[in-house]
């Protein structure tokens, strides 16, 4: 048997739906539509459905992505190296520069751009087994030079590429 | 240890270039981000890729950040920018046929473990019902319904993000989960024709 009652509302009646669904309306237009819910099975109906629907979504938990615990402060853990070859095409093309370099590294190096852009002077970066420091004031000293292992992990090459670049353009602002 | 600190603060304290702030920063948005993109996107691995270079182009977008928008919806524009690239891409990409009428989102989330979905409705797999269902609802349906229903933004902040009139996020909305309605009672229905002997017959 199928229900003929149909909804009688006489303004946009999508839009107080989604409005008193989600809470998102003055008291005036609320009282409106619950003034006419009282007397409409039809809305009455479907305000259950969607509710029904909104319970159902709230069970979708997305799942933890894959870490790497290695580089804990930052959790969403490094992009390993991978070489060009093994990318799928479909893989989608961060910026080109980052794409062998571990998340924390990429990080760093960002960090360094926003040194840059806020007119911030003298970074220093260096890497060492416990992990990535990050210092002002290194002008004085000698600029960190790759590391002997540079050549296992290209990151390591690229960052420190990045590091005498940003190195020469910080210089270059503060000696006018 | 980690001061609970707005989050002007931590973005001003960010762009001085404090190191530790990076770190919270990170800490603290790391997790709805990579919601954001992993519902919008559905892969895990590509969602994380996302998370990442979002909070690339954030660090060294944050300067010019003026405070025009809450923060987290300023991020939230760089994260579906880049989900629309990835789907951009998926649906360019020369050496994975797609036929025209499949949507890569939906394609994604069929393609990690191929799984019916009576096998999950007979599993009540709630989680994995409703990411399948979800990729049925046209782009900009789902992202309003994400944005809504997983993140809280008003209809305000949805339409900024999104760049469309209020009236439309609500429609949106409104269709999205008419959809989402019909979809759910269609999967929630199977179950009860399809329990029992029957359902092996069909596999
Ligand atoms: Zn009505």
């Amino acid at each position: 048997m199928t229900n003929h009652v149909t909804c009688t509302y006489p303004g946009d009646r999508e839009g107080a739906i989604i409005d008193y669904l989600y809470g998102e309306t003055d008291a005036a237009d609320r009282n409106v539509f619950e003034r006419h819910i009282v007397g409409c099975a039809v809305c009455r109906a479907e305000l259950d459905e969607y509710r029904g629907v909104q319970r159902t979504l709230s069970r979708w938990a997305p799942p933890e992505p894959d870490r790497t615990p290695e580089f804990s402060p930052l959790l969403t853990g490094p992009r390993l190296a991978v070489p060009k070859a093994d990318l799928p095409a479909s893989s989608p093309a961060p910026t080109p520069r980052f794409v062998a370099m571990p998340i924390w590294a990429r990080v760093a190096a960002a960090v360094l751009c926003v040194g840059v852009g806020a007119g911030a002077a003298n970074f220093r970066v260096t890497y060492s087994p416990e992990g990535l420091t990050m210092r002002t004031g290194w002008l004085s000293d000698a600029p960190p030079s790759p590391a002997s292992s540079a050549s296992q992990q290209p990151w390591r090459t690229e960052l420190a590429a990045m590091a005498d670049e940003l190195r020469r353009e910080m210089q270059s602002r503060n000696t006018p | 240890m980690l001061t609970t600190s707005t989050d002007e603060e931590l973005v001003a304290r960010c762009i001085r270039g404090d190191r530790d702030s990076f770190n919270e920063f990170i800490l603290r948005w790391e997790r709805p981000i990579y919601a954001l993109a992993y519902r919008t996107i559905g892969r895990k691995d590509d969602a994380r890729d996302v998370c990442q270079e979002t909070f690339l182009r954030a660090f060294r977008a944050l300067p010019g950040f003026r405070g025009q928008a809450k923060f987290l919806s300023w991020l939230y524009r760089i994260t579906l920018n880049l989900c629309r690239d990835w789907i951009r891409r998926q649906r360019r990409a020369p050496f994975v046929s797609v036929p025209e009428d499949v949507d890569p989102v939906e394609l994604a989330a069929a393609a990690e473990p191929s799984e019916g979905i009576e096998d999950l409705v007979a599993r009540r797999d709630l989680t994995r019902i409703v990411e399948r269902v979800m990729t049925r609802l046209p782009d900009e349906q789902r992202t309003a319904i994400i944005l809504k229903e997983y993140h809280g933004l008003t209809f305000q902040e949805i339409a900024d993000l999104m760049g469309c009139p209020l009236s439309t996020v609500k429609t949106r909305l409104y269709q999205g989960l008419a959809v989402l309605r019909r979809e759910l009672a269609k999967v929630q229905d199977a179950p009860a024709s399809g329990s029992g002997p029957a359902r092996r017959e069909r596999v």
